[in-house]
């Protein structure tokens, strides 16, 4: 502001703001009558963080067949989510990566008891980067000297982190590799850590692997899913939102063939089916 | 060889400005040489040079038979190597160390025994015996000072450089302690260098005096010769002489000049070569009052005059007259009410021939 | 309660304070003194964390000293497998990240001393390094103790760029902030609120002990 060399202009200044916020307090509050058309609704998702890709393109393809309802998707660590929504927070649809988050949602009241579905069975797969030495042929060269440091979501609190560290166990691995292991807050951290060769490898989702930027800087192969307890994704419906119809829209896309489509192109087994991803 | 300081100095600075000055002085006996001049003519940077905490572009600065600085071999000898003294123009005590402290933080090199003992010696020497624990902002001005020039003198320097030293004071403590330094540089024997704009302070304390405007040096010389002889206009002016007017000489005869100045004719001490076109130049010190015009005496210059303003400066009063020109004078205050000296009155003023000095135009 | 958390914290706060006093305050002190063109650049680099989150440090600094990355391949060559998932990886991220902390105070307090008092310790035959210990330090030792207090008391909070860079190795990299976090993911209230507390418990009491001690320095 300009200094004022005398105090009247000083007083003037301050009148002029207030003068002016006032004006703009009055402007403000004059609505135009609002327009006749039709605003789109809005459908607010929670979704694990495994899920990015698939959600894109499942987006993309629910907007095309119903243009009035746009899909908005957040992406988390489940714990976080299921923390968040026990506070309030204002999602419509909770899709984990396990199944249970919403469960306990559903006994705590805060998410209808008939809208809880498994979308998907989660399957972990090993990740090294382009120029790793590991062939992957065995599962023991997990434990060789080259992987210095094994990346993998936290198991305390990520489903997929829990899955592999049971997969390590039954492989025999764990015991060889626990000094090497190396925590994400949630598994796309772990992919992060083994992506920028930080790790030397990682334990993640084979939904994040599919994703481009991964294809293009490694490999990665299927765990045997016989070696971890089934990474059963389940969703629900937030009690808050039960009543808007737009929300059961989606609920039933992802539930329809064109849905699961999406899901199984992108790294996940669909429940109900034996139709394991075939790599 | 003889003892002595030889400076030569020019520094430019990359906005163009430019200071040069030359001298030479004797180490002993110890002489003062002032710096005189008005703020910005560069003077506070021939000391930062001397000091070496500025270093010249061109020139030659050496003590005795030590060379601080020449710039045709490049060489230049920091501060540190140079035992000088130098005081700051607010002193620069360091706050964290008392009185002593101060004091002493140039003598690590001596034993702790060697060290109190310098300590108690300029603690006596400077009067500051009982402010020994106290912190420099629990002091006045004028202990500050002292404490200074102690600090200063503690390491038994070659060369003592004062920046403005009484220019923070006020007056009566500037007085004393401009009397005390007088006496200290003289007891000590030290060569100084003096920094000032105060010509009370350069006449007192300096034996020669350069002075100083924008960079060059308009005049050096014993202090008497440039005080009582500018050289120019603009030297009486920086020097503080008060009466400036234009003349023009009418005679000169027996090496006395007949010059007029305004309605006035005035008489003065002519020097060989001058022409018509002068500038009379007359301290207002060396102008007398009287109330009636006097029956005899030596002073060739009677003049009429009136009384236009008085204004009071300390202990001294400065009047304002015009006598056929504007003259100023400087009288004592009781004078000053004797004469019952007010604007309007008449007075005769009187000036000895040699105190009015003729500058060419 | 995890006391091995505790104790991995405290190291880190300790060693971040400790490297950013021995590297900072030369910085520092160049910072003031330099009349150097390229000055302001400097300076803005020093700044930059201030408003980048921790995250992205934490990021950039997981890449840039990856394994296949140059630095990770110099640092290879002598002996330092990497720096990711390590204590020292750790400190490295926190000290980079508080580096404003500290330099900035550093450089005001250095700053605010008049230079003449400098000069005046050279002109009475004291050497430059003398000067700088008896003169500069000890005039701006309260500058210099904020900025040590605060850097301090930041890194003992320090999450992002942990989180980033650590892995969350328990004993390693696994600070108080991490377990707090990982406690509430798990939805441990009660273990987080007892590390919570424990975290405020020590920055409080480290920040009154430096307080008080300063005071009593004051009234010497």
């Amino acid at each position: 502001m300009s200094k004022c060399s005398w105090t009247g202009c000083r007083m003037w200044k301050r009148r002029g703001i207030e003068l002016l916020s006032g004006l703009l307090l009055l402007v403000g509050g004059c609505r135009q009558p609002e327009t006749p058309a039709p605003r789109p609704a809005e459908v607010q998702v929670a979704a694990a963080a495994d899920l990015r890709y698939a959600f894109e393109v499942l987006r993309d393809r629910f907007e095309g067949v119903h243009p009035n309802i746009r899909l908005k998707v957040i992406y988390g660590s489940s714990g976080q989510f299921f923390a968040q929504l026990r506070n309030g927070a204002p999602y419509d649809l909770y899709f984990s990566a396990d199944a249970d988050y919403p469960r306990r949602l559903i006994a705590e009241g805060l998410a209808v008891d008939s809208s809880f579905f498994l979308y998907a069975i989660g399957q972990l797969v090993v990740w090294v980067p382009q120029n790793s030495p590991l062939a992957l042929a065995s599962w023991d060269e997990l434990a060789g000297s080259a992987i210095r440091r094994l990346a993998l979501a936290n198991p305390r609190h990520a489903p997929y982190g829990r899955a592999a560290i049971a997969a390590l166990r039954s492989l025999g691995l764990y015991e060889r590799l626990r000094n090497r292991l190396v925590f994400g807050e949630n598994v796309a951290q772990a992919a992060q850590f083994a992506a920028s060769g930080a790790a030397d490898a990682g334990l993640i989702a084979l939904a994040l692997a599919l994703a481009p930027e991964m294809q293009q800087r490694g490999r990665y192969r299927l765990l045997p899913p016989e070696s971890y307890p089934p990474i059963e994704q389940g969703a629900v419906v937030l009690q808050q939102a039960a009543a808007r119809p737009e929300v059961w829209t989606f609920w039933r896309f992802v539930q329809r063939p064109e849905g699961r489509a999406v899901l199984h192109q992108y790294g996940f087994a669909l429940p109900d089916t034996s139709d394991h991803f075939e790599p | 060889m003889r003892a002595e300081l030889l400076v030569q100095i020019r520094r430019r600075y990359r906005s163009g400005f430019e200071v040069a000055a030359a001298w030479h002085q004797s180490l002993d006996p110890a002489t003062v040489t002032v710096l005189f001049g008005p703020s910005g003519s560069g003077k506070t940077t021939l000391l930062r040079c001397l000091a070496g905490l500025e270093r010249p572009d061109d020139g030659r600065i050496v003590l005795g038979e030590e060379v601080w600085f020449d710039a045709a071999t490049g060489r230049h000898l920091p501060p540190q190597r140079r035992r000088i003294g130098f005081l700051f123009q607010e002193y620069a005590l360091f706050p964290h160390r008392t009185v002593a402290g101060n004091i002493a933080f140039g003598l690590a090199h001596l034993s702790r025994a060697e060290r109190r003992r310098r300590v108690a010696e300029l603690l006596a020497l400077f009067e500051l015996e009982e402010l020994a624990e106290r912190y420099p902002h629990e002091l006045s001005g004028g202990q500050q000072q002292r404490v200074a020039l102690a600090r200063a003198l503690a390491p038994h320097p070659r060369l003592l450089l004062l920046d403005e030293p009484l220019a923070a004071l006020d007056g009566p403590t500037r007085d004393g302690l401009r009397r005390k330094l007088r006496r200290w540089l003289h007891t000590l024997n030290i060569p100084a260098v003096i920094v000032t704009h105060d010509w009370l302070e350069a006449s007192t304390l300096g034996q020669q005096v350069i002075v100083l405007a924008s960079g060059r040096v308009l005049q050096q010389g014993p202090v008497e010769e440039v005080f009582s002889r500018p050289a120019s206009t603009r030297v009486a002016d920086i020097v503080g002489v008060e009466t400036v007017v234009p003349g023009e000489v009418l005679n000169i005869a027996g090496g006395l000049a007949r010059v007029a100045v305004g309605s006035a004719t005035l008489t003065a001490v002519a020097p060989s070569e001058l022409n018509g076109r002068v500038y009379v130049c007359i301290r207002a010190e060396e102008v007398t009052l009287l109330p009636a015009p006097p029956e005899a005496t030596s002073a060739r210059n009677r003049l009429r005059a009136r009384v236009v303003h008085v204004e009071p400066e300390g202990a001294l009063v400065r009047v304002e007259l015009d006598a056929g020109f504007p003259l100023v004078a400087l009288v004592t205050r009781p004078s000053c009410d004797e004469l019952q000296l007010a604007p309007g009155r008449s007075v005769w003023a009187l000036i000895k021939a040699p105190a009015i000095h003729l500058v060419p135009r | 309660m995890d006391w091995t958390a505790a104790w991995v914290t405290l190291r880190l706060a300790l060693w971040t304070t400790g490297l950013l006093f021995v590297l900072g305050l030369p910085l520092a002190y160049w910072l003031a003194t330099t009349r150097f063109p390229g000055r302001g650049l400097i300076e803005a680099l020093v700044t930059l964390p201030l408003v980048l989150p921790p995250t992205v440090v934490g990021f950039y600094l997981l890449v840039a000293t990856a394994p296949d990355s140059p630095i990770g391949r110099i640092l290879a060559l002598i002996g330092i497998d990497r720096l990711a998932f390590t204590f020292p990886g750790i400190v490295l991220g926190s000290v980079l990240f508080n580096l404003p902390f500290a330099v900035r105070p550093f450089t005001a307090a250095f700053q605010s001393i008049d230079r003449r008092l400098i000069e005046a310790a050279w002109c009475l035959g004291v050497s430059r390094w003398r000067a700088f210990t008896g003169v500069m330090l000890p005039l701006a030792w309260p500058g210099i103790l904020t900025g040590l207090v605060l850097t301090f008391a930041h890194s003992l909070g320090e999450f992002g760029v942990v989180l980033m860079v650590g892995g969350n190795i328990p004993g390693v990299t696994r600070t108080l902030s991490i377990a707090i976090y990982d406690e509430v993911q798990a939805l441990n209230y009660r273990a987080a609120d007892r590390m919570a507390g424990v975290l405020v418990g020590l920055a409080l009491g480290v920040l009154t002990l430096v307080y008080w001690l300063e005071r009593k320095g004051k009234r010497r």
